[in-house]
């Protein structure tokens, strides 16, 4: 069987990832993804909101990363942002989901088997959007990617940080991953762990 | 106090219990500690688990995949 080289593509579908790593003064380690991060028009505007980002904190430590953060723009979005130009007490509700299901319908149209999204995410409601449900989709929340990043040897004080995350809220983030089927499709991070 | 356990060291005592040679009980009476997770904490912090219990699991192909995409950056406090 021919297999192919993919990319990976991480994903960002809630606010919650960011502000978790805002909370604990590390929005930085966003900047340690080799690959683009994706992040929908109006997730970025949740996130960044003066509710969310009273002090402009996240924005600015997104702004750092400007090179490496790719805002993606949805239809839901635009609109929204149409709208609240005229009015802006404007609601935005659940647009946010609503903008990452047309993000990901538009990449389950348009993309082919060469995408492994790895979708980084914390709010439960995810896994019943598209997102969680394209070919291939890697999902982690902030904690499996921390434990992870420690297991690895890659981020020492990784576990430090889930202690940080977790002394913040009423019950620990319980680490959460759901691997991507790649049966078809060897990827390069696969070729690279486990050789040819 | 469990009369084995006279004369140990901490670690001695840790290591008893994460091999199931000893009991929660005695391991709590000898640390001094009344609650359960107290004495969770204790083996975490020095790097044990409790008996019976397993790291949790992260799958090899989650471990590769955030290694391929991983680059060191210097921390910059916010």
């Amino acid at each position: 069987m021919t297999r192919k080289t993919v990319d990976v593509a991480v994903i960002i579908p809630d606010a919650s990832p960011v502000l978790t790593l805002a909370r604990i003064g590390r929005v930085d380690l966003l900047g340690s993804f080799s690959v683009p991060v994706r992040i929908v028009d109006q997730v970025h505007y949740e996130i960044t909101k003066t509710e969310n980002d009273p002090d402009g904190v996240v924005a600015a430590g997104l702004k750092r990363l400007h090179n490496q953060i790719e805002i993606i723009e949805t239809n839901v979005g635009v609109g929204y942002q149409t709208r609240r130009s005229r009015d802006p007490k404007t609601p935005s509700g659940n647009l946010g989901e609503i903008a990452v299901d047309e993000y990901a319908t538009a990449l389950a149209h348009g993309t082919g088997p060469t995408i492994v999204p790895l979708v980084l995410f914390e709010d439960p409601d995810v896994l019943t959007l598209r997102i969680a449900r394209l070919k291939g989709v890697h999902l982690l929340n902030t904690t499996a990617w921390l434990l992870t990043l420690s297991r690895e040897g890659l981020l020492p004080e990784a576990m430090d940080l889930v202690e940080q995350i977790n002394a913040s809220r009423k019950t620990p983030m319980v680490p959460f991953e759901k691997v991507g089927m790649t049966k078809k499709v060897r990827s390069t991070w696969l070729r690279r762990s486990f050789g040819p | 106090m469990n009369e084995d356990l006279k004369g140990c060291s901490l670690a001695d005592v840790l290591e008893r219990l994460e091999k199931g040679k000893i009991g929660h009980s005695a391991a709590m009476k000898w640390l001094n500690v009344t609650r359960y997770d107290d004495l969770v904490e204790i083996m975490h912090v020095n790097g044990r688990l409790m008996p019976g219990h397993q790291p949790m699991r992260v799958s090899p192909e989650t471990r590769a995949l955030v290694r391929s995409i991983f680059r060191p950056i210097p921390h910059q406090p916010e």
